[in-house]
């Protein structure tokens, strides 16, 4: 067991990726990847459209094969689970999606019930969580909505209260709050600080916008036509210390200084 | 109306009734999972085992080809197979059965098609099961068409049973044929007329307000 025989610094590793390629067509998608995530960290992915970064994200679920390298969750390589397996890991990573994914046939209650449903969870266990959960994000008064009578902000509450609801290790976000306006990114970006602050759980973003990864993550990865350029904390990020081009055009096109916009977002909204 | 008029216009409705819906609920029992191995193998899809769902794309699409009165007749062999006899309401139950399959089959797999392919990957990456995802995400949020496609089917078979008299299966449509056109009774005719329309109708109605109720949540 991979488990058993490792040591301190890799039993805190929540997701170790080695060496990772993915083709497609002779092309590489993603070129020899490696980066390793901690339990409890917020790690924003950010790349261009075309970067690879949803290529990434399917490979960290497990959902493609890879050309190398491998993936591990928890310590266990995805690449040689068997389908039952991989099914129970999946149940572990939790995923929140940019189109939400809700079913339009169920309820606030029904869709997060879908997530326990897949874990196996017996009925009448399954309203106790149910009931915890939409507290949790907040939305005790639009249970029994269907997804068509709630607002954008509200819709992607239930996909986080839904990813929740195995208490997995890991969140992946892929453009969670891209669909969002800004009041909505906003109250969305601090459920999942809460989430990650308050269960543990750790969070991988992954997004095109550096305001998101700004405002919430603590390491940053850059994406580039496949390859990982840049991978830096927060702390070095804001001091100036990015080093690639591309990191920095991202920086750059932030609205000058972060604070400024956070003050003039509170300022139009009556604070 | 006269009280043996009345009698045999109650027992024709009722056999085309009891036709009509036992068809329908043969076509959905048997239609639907055909519906839904044709949607789930194509490329692309939930289970993509292209051979399986050409070998049965082939079989709805020629059935479908079949006139259904000569499906009737070609099918009388097979009926006796099933029912004991070829002859009666019970016994044309098989080919109207035959007919509807593949064509609730088509119509619900257009259904089936809209469903969001992302949605289907997105409930499979949180790791569900195919069949989770069939039973969960698939015929759920395809409901409100399939009810449609239901409809449809219904409609179609109250006009295909009244073919059925030709294995002396009764109903409205043996009643028109006997009475209104063989013996000219033009009101027989008439009266025979006016319950198809108002059946139709009426199964039209229901069928559209249920769809309607159902698709009320969706976008």
């Amino acid at each position: 067991m991979v488990m058993q025989n490792t040591g301190m610094a890799e039993a805190n590793e929540m997701l170790k990726v080695e060496g990772l390629s993915k083709t497609f067509d002779g092309h590489f998608a993603l070129e020899n990847i490696s980066f390793s995530v901690l339990r409890g960290e917020i790690v924003g992915l950010i790349g261009r459209s075309g970067a690879g970064k949803t290529t990434l994200l399917r490979c960290l679920n497990g959902a493609e094969t890879l050309d190398s390298g491998h993936v591990l969750v928890e310590g266990k390589n995805l690449s040689v689970l068997k389908e039952r397996e991989l099914l129970a890991l999946r149940q572990r990573i939790g995923l929140v999606f940019q189109g939400f994914n809700l079913l339009q046939s169920r309820t606030v209650a029904g869709n997060i019930s879908l997530g326990l449903e897949i874990l196996g969870i017996p009925k009448k266990e399954r309203q106790h969580r149910i009931q915890e959960l939409i507290h949790l994000v907040g939305l005790e008064e639009h249970e029994t909505k269907h997804p068509s009578q709630l607002s954008g902000g509200q819709k992607q509450r239930v996909g986080i209260a839904r990813a929740l609801a195995g208490h997995p290790a890991i969140l992946l976000c892929d453009e969670a709050t891209s669909a969002l306006d800004p009041e909505a990114t906003t109250s969305i970006l601090a459920l999942l600080k809460a989430v990650n602050k308050e269960l543990g759980v750790t969070v991988i973003l992954i997004t095109h916008e550096m305001d998101v990864i700004r405002r919430l993550a603590h390491r940053v990865l850059v994406l580039d036509q496949g390859r990982i350029v840049e991978d830096i904390s927060s702390e070095l990020l804001h001091k100036g210390e990015a080093k690639h081009a591309l990191t920095q055009s991202f920086i750059s096109r932030l609205p000058n200084n972060g604070e400024d916009m956070e003050a003039a977002g509170y300022a139009s909204s009556g604070f | 109306m006269h009280h043996q008029v009345f009698d045999l216009f109650f027992k024709a409705t009722l056999a085309t009734l009891e036709m009509v819906f036992a068809s329908a609920a043969i076509a959905v029992l048997f239609g639907l999972p055909l519906a839904i191995l044709l949607t789930i193998t194509r490329s692309g899809g939930l289970w993509p085992v292209r051979p399986i769902g050409r070998i049965l794309g082939v079989v709805v699409d020629l059935t479908r080809a079949v006139p259904f009165i000569i499906l009737l007749v070609v099918l009388i062999p097979f009926t006796r197979l099933v029912m004991g006899t070829a002859l009666g309401t019970a016994a044309a139950i098989v080919p109207l059965s035959i007919t509807a399959i593949p064509y609730f089959a088509r119509i619900a797999e257009v259904s089936l098609r809209e469903v969001s392919p992302e949605l289907i990957d997105a409930v499979r990456a949180m790791g569900a099961t195919r069949t989770k995802v069939v039973r969960s995400v698939l015929i759920p949020e395809a409901l409100p068409g399939l009810v449609s496609g239901l409809t449809v089917t219904l409609v179609t078979l109250i006009s295909a049973s009244a073919m059925a008299g030709v294995v002396g299966a009764g109903g409205l449509g043996d009643l028109a044929i006997r009475y209104g056109y063989q013996r000219f009774n033009t009101t027989m005719m008439l009266w025979v007329v006016s319950i198809l329309v108002v059946l139709t109708i009426l199964v039209q109605i229901v069928g559209n307000s249920i769809s309607a109720r159902l698709r009320k949540n969706f976008i």
